[in-house]
């Protein structure tokens, strides 16, 4: 189930993208180069966007409040 | 370990910067919220023709015009050219200007149809050096918001548009990379690129 709706995403995101495709294609003298330009800064971006993601995280080892739970601890409830 | 009076005659010699260091932050302030309001101006003159009446070829005059107050085409087409702006003749310079000119107004009237109900969004705006930044996310129908961010050149005196970064993609990088290799395999030479980019006008009419 999981993949096939992978697949589908896919075709999906190349439907939406064959457009794009196409123009990059009329308007780049080179569309090799083109391509992997706009791949490299798009992933230099990606990164860069992680490396500024500061968002407090809880470390793995520390007790993780899951969805709903009653995160305090009263010793009454054992 | 310095003791209190230290401490103070310290704090005395800062004393007369602070007000220099406020009135900057404001001039800096000022000149972000002046590049800010000429990206909303253009930004609104460019969406008013995009979803106005009209034919894309209609629209062609009214959007060169646009273009060309707003964009330091000049400038882009220099940057463009990269190294190889220095060994080009005075001849090919203007020929290659000529042409950066019609090249970057008809990819952009090729991709008016697609930019139909285009709507934007001013985000924050900053100070990089001598240029100023300017986020603004751009929604159109049936796609995701995308973070478009506007380099504008001079922004105290003579603000000017010299690049469009959408989703992390410059529009100038990506442009050079494309003539760069061009050129790398058409034996460096720019008249081949010149040619190229005349044919390619030509084409699309």
């Amino acid at each position: 189930m999981k993949w096939s709706r992978f697949g589908l995403h896919a075709v999906d995101q190349r439907e939406r993208h064959l457009d794009d495709v196409d123009n990059i294609k009329k308007t780049a003298l080179d569309p090799y180069a083109t391509f992997r330009s706009l791949y490299r800064q798009h992933r230099e971006s990606q990164i860069q966007d992680a490396r500024d993601d500061n968002r407090a995280t809880i470390p793995v080892w520390f007790a993780q409040p899951g969805p709903g739970e009653n995160v305090s601890y009263s010793p009454n409830n054992r | 370990m310095p003791n209190r009076r230290q401490l103070m005659i310290f704090a005395a010699a800062l004393l007369p910067g602070l007000p220099v260091i406020a009135r900057s932050a404001a001039a800096q302030g000022a000149v972000a919220t002046k590049a800010a309001d000429f990206v909303r101006q253009t930004g609104d003159k460019l969406v008013a023709v995009v979803n106005g009446p009209g034919t894309p070829q209609s629209k062609r005059p009214t959007l060169t015009n646009i273009i060309e107050q707003a964009v330091d085409v000049d400038g882009v087409a220099q940057f463009c050219l990269g190294r190889f702006w220095r060994v080009a003749t005075p001849e090919q310079k203007k020929r290659y200007i000529d042409l950066f000119h019609q090249v970057l107004v008809t990819n952009i009237t090729g991709k008016l149809g697609e930019y139909q109900g285009v709507r934007f969004e001013m985000g924050r705006s900053q100070l990089q050096d001598d240029t100023a930044k300017v986020a603004t996310v751009v929604e159109r129908p049936n796609n995701p918001p995308t973070n478009v961010d506007w380099i504008i050149s001079n922004p105290a005196e003579d603000p000017k548009i010299i690049d469009v970064v959408a989703e992390g993609t410059s529009l100038r990088l990506t442009q050079r990379s494309d003539y760069m290799s061009y050129l790398a395999h058409n034996n460096n030479s720019i008249d081949t690129l010149i040619n190229a980019m005349h044919q390619q006008v030509q084409q699309a009419g």
